[in-house]
């Protein structure tokens, strides 16, 4: 039995070592368009409804910050949530339906591990105000703005490069 | 003077008329969103359509689901038949219970504003 543990495990231990030895070895990287930048600013404008593909876009969110910072830069970011995205931002299991439920809880995961390595996370009230959300309902990560547009206007004239997720 | 006056008359009646007709419209649409002894409101997400049975089921933002029936006489906005609500719409909808039956007489498909 131990030798059979241990056989399963080196198997997994050796595939591990192997897809990491690929990916170090793959050619695809950024260099051309990173060359000579040393931070990066971004606006990520959330507003999708689908909640499989948010919950996707959030791992997009986390693996772009992640591989412009292993490439070097310091990367500040501010995630905009608008549209029926803001739903899925609320405490609790409310403001969504039964089905979305486990997604909306990976969301707000994210959202949490987002807000503790200082990324900023805003809301729109008025759009949180169309979808009948109480801001008081929001997680305590989000900081509510008044118009999720001309935050964006003003994030972009700071410098911001803006990613639209809709 | 007098004549001046008189120029100004249908002015100022129309703004008469204007802050007047506002009132009654705003106190209208505030007191229409909430539960009455005969008619019942709710706001939600659209999560299922019953195209062949006439029903749509509702999820409020907080509780659970209600299933609504809707009939000839119900007042749809928004939409003009039953197929073209969908999933993950925003209703109003203002109901009676009737023999246990959630009867629809109002509901209102809000716009998709995208902000």
């Amino acid at each position: 039995m131990r030798f059979f543990t241990s056989l399963v495990l080196a198997f997994f231990l050796t595939l591990g070592s192997l897809s990491a030895a690929a990916a170090s070895q793959s050619d695809h990287d950024n260099s051309r368009s990173l060359d000579g930048l040393t931070n990066a600013s971004i606006y990520f404008d959330v507003s999708l409804k689908d909640d499989a593909l948010l919950v996707f876009r959030m791992e997009m969110v986390n693996r772009t910050i992640k591989s412009m910072e292993e490439a070097g830069l310091e990367v500040t970011a501010v995630i905009g949530f608008r549209g029926h995205a803001s739903r899925f931002i609320t405490d609790g299991e409310f403001y969504v339906l039964d089905e979305e439920i486990e997604n909306k809880k990976k969301i707000q995961e994210w959202i949490r591990r987002f807000s503790s390595t200082g990324i900023v996370i805003e809301q729109c009230a008025i759009a949180a105000d169309i979808l009948d959300i109480a801001t008081d309902d929001l997680l305590p990560e989000i900081t509510v703005v008044g118009n999720g547009y001309i935050s964006l206007v003003g994030y972009q004239a700071k410098g911001y490069s803006v990613i639209p997720m809709d | 003077m007098i004549e001046r006056m008189y120029r100004l008359l249908p002015a100022l009646l129309l703004g008469f008329l204007l802050i007047t007709g506002a009132g009654p419209i705003t106190a209208n649409e505030q007191s229409e969103e909430v539960s009455s002894k005969d008619m019942l409101y709710v706001r939600g997400l659209v999560s299922k359509v019953y195209t062949d049975q006439m029903q749509i089921s509702v999820k409020p933002a907080k509780g659970d689901r209600i299933r609504i029936t809707i009939d000839p006489d119900t007042q749809l906005e928004g939409v003009s038949q039953i197929d073209e609500f969908a999933k993950e719409q925003q209703v109003k909808v203002w109901y009676s219970i009737d023999n246990g039956t959630n009867r629809a007489i109002r509901i209102k498909k809000m716009m998709e504003l995208g902000c």
